[in-house]
């Protein structure tokens, strides 16, 4: 069973039929929210912004950016919100293709030491609106 | 402004490691052969369906040597007599969706019947994958546009020059590049010659994300 719980809240994506959708070199502005299971003495709770390839090729990936949102104890069964701020860049768009895919996402992570680290992955969409 | 295309330098290393390629297995089977002969006519009580096995399959690396040799000098024959084409878009940069000319010129060096000349705008995505020690690529194309010109006789020493649009989709995709995942577009040249092998030729266009407005 995971240690924690997330939920992202994230504002002002493109209003698409993709969820979460990007325009190349927008802001991302949104909130993390975490509710841990149990107390947590966490080395660090880090939100990062990747892109990583999937399909028939090996993986080819890059972090873009990555925040530190948190730093110490994290209180059982209570709620925390982190906001956070990052510019996606010009590119690579979000792609799905024959042999390539290439995927954008948000990702939460907490930092325990000795332990498996509880993640929360949020996919999202970059590429220019159509028309 | 015309931006002149540089053709890809992957089929001119190919061609050149086929011919080394066939030039070991040929050269490396022959010395074999000479001594398989001289043993069987110095020694006639040899034993010959052994050393005739022995001479049938030296004798075939021999001659699949010679083939590979002859089939990439012939490509490169067929190649030298109707001359490099040369390809250019009529923009420094290409974004996704937007509209560009290519020209095409070519001067035939000699007398060429030419059944058809294809040039098509392809997206390739080349995926690199390793397994064990083996590392493969496997490429997918895409056609997004074609134009073919008609048959023609061509002159030692005629022209052939035309100018075609093409575009890139708009819900298409900017050129990628990553250690093991490649998305590229490329202007195909294709060239049907009567009595001699086809003449093909690649050439990328780099398109940049960011999308045409509109």
């Amino acid at each position: 069973m995971a240690d924690a719980s997330f939920e992202w809240h994230l504002q002002n994506p493109r209003i698409t039929a993709a969820r979460n959708s990007f325009e190349p070199g927008a802001m991302i502005a949104g909130r993390l929210s975490v509710i841990p299971k149990r107390d947590l003495n966490c080395k660090s709770v880090k939100i990062r912004l990747e892109w990583h390839t999937e399909g028939r090729g090996d993986r080819d990936g890059r972090i873009v950016t990555e925040q530190e949102v948190h730093k110490g104890v994290l209180a059982g069964d209570q709620e925390i919100s982190f906001q956070f701020e990052m510019q996606v860049p010009e590119e690579p768009w979000s792609y799905s293709g024959h042999y390539i895919n290439i995927l954008w996402e948000l990702v939460a992570e907490i930092d325990l030491p000795m332990a498996i680290n509880p993640r929360s992955v949020c996919a999202i969409r970059v590429r220019p609106s159509e028309g | 402004m015309l931006k002149k295309l540089s053709p890809g330098s992957k089929k001119i290393e190919s061609r050149g490691c086929g011919i080394f390629f066939g030039l070991f297995l040929a050269g490396s089977a022959f010395p074999g052969l000479v001594a398989l002969v001289r043993i069987l006519s110095d020694d006639p009580e040899s034993e010959w369906v052994t050393s005739g096995i022995s001479i049938f399959f030296v004798a075939a690396c021999i001659v699949i040597g010679l083939a590979v040799i002859a089939v990439n000098v012939i490509s490169w024959i067929s190649e030298a007599r109707i001359g490099k084409p040369e390809v250019s878009i009529n923009a420094e940069s290409v974004r996704v969706g937007d509209g560009f000319s290519v020209n095409y010129s070519q001067t035939f060096r000699q007398k060429t019947e030419v059944t058809k000349i294809r040039m098509s705008l392809i997206k390739r995505e080349s995926a690199t994958f390793s397994a064990g020690t083996d590392t493969t690529t496997v490429t997918h194309d895409e056609p997004a546009g074609e134009f073919e010109a008609p048959p023609k006789l061509f002159e030692a020493g005629e022209k052939l020059n035309f100018s075609r649009g093409m575009k890139i989709p708009a819900g298409g995709m900017h050129t990628f590049r990553t250690k093991h995942n490649e998305i590229s577009w490329l202007v195909r040249v294709k060239v049907d010659i009567t009595g001699w092998p086809d003449y093909s030729e690649e050439f990328e266009v780099r398109v940049l994300a960011g999308r045409v407005a509109g």
